[in-house]
């Protein structure tokens, strides 16, 4: 079983300070000494990015990680949009799977601030499709006309979006490394201004900077050595179309549906076993629709729902949702979330959660989007 | 990033034959943060239509009343400048809609 | 017989009135609307130019036609404000209407009356049998600079003719240009502005040139102001056009119709001709219509039509599409420009 023995994220946020590369940098190192391992004893690196070559003209990450490390494995630079964590998290896993490796390090890393926002906006807009682009509509645009579907077709209001920011940025409150530690209300979320309706800025996650890193492993000395080990019990993609005129159904992301039913059956466990979750919550409508199309909450049902703030820490409950602050609150430097998700699940199975820690979790699960739902990942943690 | 004469050029025959086709909204949304090749023109408001003959794509609404940005609300699609390009480069002309 | 087959017009839903922009500028807008005679004008949307125009006017044009659009055999757009100074208006126009590939285009400019001067040597391109039809637009997205007594005026609008020799709905009787070298309007290249002359765009500019047409179309044709039951004049404001036609021996009564000024604003290369599509809406079969056009720089293209019984099945209505109007912020129209 493939055993994820170390992690490493950095703080997340304006880091002026520090390059692409620096953040990649100290995650990579971070890890290996979370880990004990030398970084001889990785065999392969895979590192999901998304706008290195949109905004800085910097591609061939693989060369560029080998030249920082002295090293001549294999490397591959993962794209997938806000997926790219997850998939390169993915492809690391399979990479293991079939024997290329039994050591990988998987890494997720992104710059934004050091452009100006419509910069990084069009960026970002280069995981919608031409058709959408042309016709102005931005990342928020795109959730924006989920939200209004969802809103309009089970009779919810702006109000059952805001819970979701709240909940999340409370729980940031308990992150030293989120982006913001700032309590918010519902007022709050209502009165901030309008980015793309019915979304306003508190409904939206930020521009960040970032990193994360994890090290997985099937050897068994290994293993036996790591001070804290967990199991990856699945991890599955899926994908459906890049333009939302081209979904069946705009009340889902089918590609979490699907990659959530693969991960469960594959991890033979159902939702109800899952003790702490990280779903994409780039905007707070993603965070209903996860909760719905990962199989927690029946569908339409998450308005009502979120309005109980069930899924927050402290309030009795045995499920927790975003413990990290979600993307919301801990910050979305984009190919970097995917591995902070799948790590900050493994801090909790491991107990190392601190303020944020939920009583004994036994399983967990990840879910990171691509663009507005053109690829999902799930994957599942366990002991 | 600069936007290619060549690719306006393909995508103009295209757009042709979507021209006078009518539908009806799905969803929308008012942008009011864009990116750069819309940075003068916020907030505006984008569509998902669905064509009589049940093709769906999106667009930015044109010549509308406050109003017309609801769900069902029938449109047509016209010629108008969909991008803001420099003022070097070739001018983007693509498919909007107009309620009816 | 050749003339006009079908026509076509296009004006934005935007309208800026002559208060709004006078209480922008803290002017007395009573004593505006006296001398301009202009009550508000028509914009186009951020979204529109005058290609855009062009094409709805055309679209409208070609419409209810029979017209087999791969009979077009030219395209002529005439504007003060084509999108491309270099980039001819009349191929992106003729590929989104779809004509095909086997036609002549280009594009005047002649201020004011680009299309006019046009639509002759498209008359004369029919009758030398070149085509059968030729599509003729007029279009344009008219500015001011702000502050400027063009800013009251300077409006939005396209209007498409087509001309052909069958099934003329308005039979083209003769035709005379008047033509010199007058610096009354103006705009260099690269400026995005336009330039006058002041009160010396009135007596020798407008007023020298169409009564030098109109005069000449009339000995030419031996006909007297009183043998045509309507006439246009190109509109710079709601007040010359009644001048003139006074001054020319025609009746206000004669010229009253036509004065969509007072509405749209003045629309350029499209001025005269929406005046026309006016005129058309009321007119019957037999009777004269005078159109004389006005270009700055300058010249004036008078032309003397006769209403055939075929505008009873191709008539179209301006003043349905007038209905759909809205009233537009100072801040609004700029944005818009």
């Amino acid at each position: 079983m493939t055993t994820i023995i170390g992690h490493h994220t950095t703080k997340f946020g304006e880091l002026w300070q520090h390059s692409l590369f620096d953040l990649v940098k100290q995650s990579v190192f971070g890890a290996l000494k979370d880990s004990g391992l030398g970084k001889d004893e990785v065999e392969a690196i895979f590192f999901g990015n998304m706008l290195g070559g949109v905004l800085e003209n910097n591609l061939h990450g693989g060369a560029k990680l080998a030249e920082m490390l002295g090293l001549n494995i294999p490397i591959f630079r993962v794209e997938s949009a806000c997926a790219s964590g997850g998939v390169a998290f993915n492809l690391g896993m399979n990479y293991i799977t079939s024997s290329q490796a039994k050591t990988v390090l998987v890494v997720g890393a992104e710059k934004m601030t050091d452009y100006a926002a419509d910069a990084v906006i069009s960026g970002l807009s280069s995981a919608t499709s031409g058709e959408e682009q042309e016709a102005g509509l931005t990342f928020p645009g795109l959730y924006a006309m989920l939200a209004r579907y969802y809103l309009e077709k089970y009779s919810y209001t702006e109000k059952h979006l805001a819970y979701v920011s709240v909940k999340n940025h409370y729980h940031g409150l308990l992150n030293d490394n989120a982006h913001f530690q700032k309590k918010i209300t519902v007022a709050d979320v209502l009165a901030s201004p309008y980015v793309a309706d019915p979304l306003k800025v508190l409904d939206s996650s930020p521009i960040s900077d970032g990193a994360s890193a994890l090290i997985i492993t099937t050897d068994k000395s290994l293993i036996k050595k790591a001070k804290r080990a967990v199991s990856v019990l699945a991890s599955e993609v899926a994908t459906d179309s890049i333009s939302l005129s081209a979904r069946k159904n705009l009340d889902e992301l089918l590609a979490t549906r699907i990659a959530a039913e693969k991960a469960f059956r594959e991890a033979k466990i159902t939702p109800k076993d899952i003790s702490i979750a990280e779903v994409h919550d780039c905007f707070s409508i993603a965070e209903l629709l996860a909760m719905e199309d990962l199989g927690f909450w029946k569908k339409g049902t998450a308005g009502k729902h979120m309005e109980t703030m069930s899924t927050m820490h402290g309030n009795g409950s045995d499920f927790i949702v975003n413990s990290s602050g979600g993307l919301k609150a801990a910050g979305h430097p984009v190919g970097a979330t995917g591995i902070k998700q799948i790590g900050e699940v493994y801090l909790q199975l491991t107990e190392q959660a601190g303020k944020r820690q939920i009583h004994k979790p036994r399983y967990g699960l990840a879910h990171n989007v691509g663009g507005s739902g053109g690829t999902a990942v799930v994957t599942i943690l366990g002991n | 990033m600069k936007i290619s004469p060549i690719k306006i050029w393909r995508r103009q025959k295209e757009l042709k034959h979507l021209l006078g086709k009518k539908g009806k909204i799905i969803t929308g949304t008012t942008i009011y943060v864009p990116g750069s090749h819309h940075s003068d023109k916020a907030p505006f408001p984008v569509v998902l239509v669905e064509l009589e003959n049940k093709h769906r794509l999106v667009g930015q609404l044109t010549d509308y009343r406050s109003g017309d940005l609801t769900t069902g609300t029938k449109v047509i699609a016209v010629l108008r400048k969909t991008r803001s390009s420099s003022k070097k480069s070739v001018i983007v002309y693509g498919i909007s809609f107009r309620p009816l | 017989m050749i003339g006009i087959c079908d026509y076509g017009f296009y004006v934005p839903r935007y309208r800026i009135s002559t208060e709004e922009i006078a209480r922008h500028w803290g002017k007395n807008p009573e004593q505006i609307l006296n001398s301009l005679g202009i009550v508000e004008k028509a914009i186009g949307g951020a979204d529109e130019d005058s290609l855009t125009m062009a094409y709805e006017s055309a679209v409208m044009a070609l419409c209810d036609s029979d017209i087999d659009r791969k009979q077009i055999g030219a395209v002529f757009v005439g504007s003060e404000t084509h999108p491309y100074a270099v980039n001819p208006t009349a191929t992106i126009l003729a590929e989104y209407l779809d004509i095909g590939n086997d036609y002549l285009a280009y594009d005047t400019q002649f201020a004011c009356k680009a299309a006019t001067g046009a639509i002759i040597s498209a008359l004369a391109h029919v009758k030398a049998g070149f085509s059968q039809y030729v599509l003729v637009s007029g279009t344009d997205k008219a500015t001011g600079q702000p502050g400027d007594a063009l800013e009251y005026s300077a409006g939005s609008a396209a209007v498409t003719c087509i001309i052909g020799s069958k099934n003329v709905l308005l039979e083209y009787i003769d035709s005379t240009s008047f033509s010199s070298d007058t610096p009354d309007f103006w705009r260099r290249s690269g400026i995005s502005h336009p330039s006058h002359a002041g009160r010396f765009t009135g007596e020798p500019a407008y007023f020298h040139h169409i009564f030098g047409a109109v005069n000449s179309l009339l000995k030419k044709t031996r006909l007297k102001p009183k043998d045509f039951t309507r006439i246009i004049f190109h509109m710079p404001n709601g007040v010359f056009p009644v001048k003139a036609a006074l001054r020319l021996g025609f009746t206000e009564a004669q010229v009253k119709e036509s004065l969509v000024v007072k509405q749209l604003g003045n629309s350029y290369s499209a001025s005269a001709l929406m005046g026309l599509c006016a005129v058309l809406e009321i007119s019957q079969p037999g009777e004269r219509i005078l159109l004389a056009s006005y270009g700055s720089g300058a010249g004036s293209d008078a032309f003397a039509f006769k209403v055939t019984k075929h505008i009873l099945q191709k008539r179209k209505l301006l003043s349905k599409l007038l209905e759909r109007k809205e009233n537009i912020s100072y801040d609004t129209y700029r944005k818009f420009l």
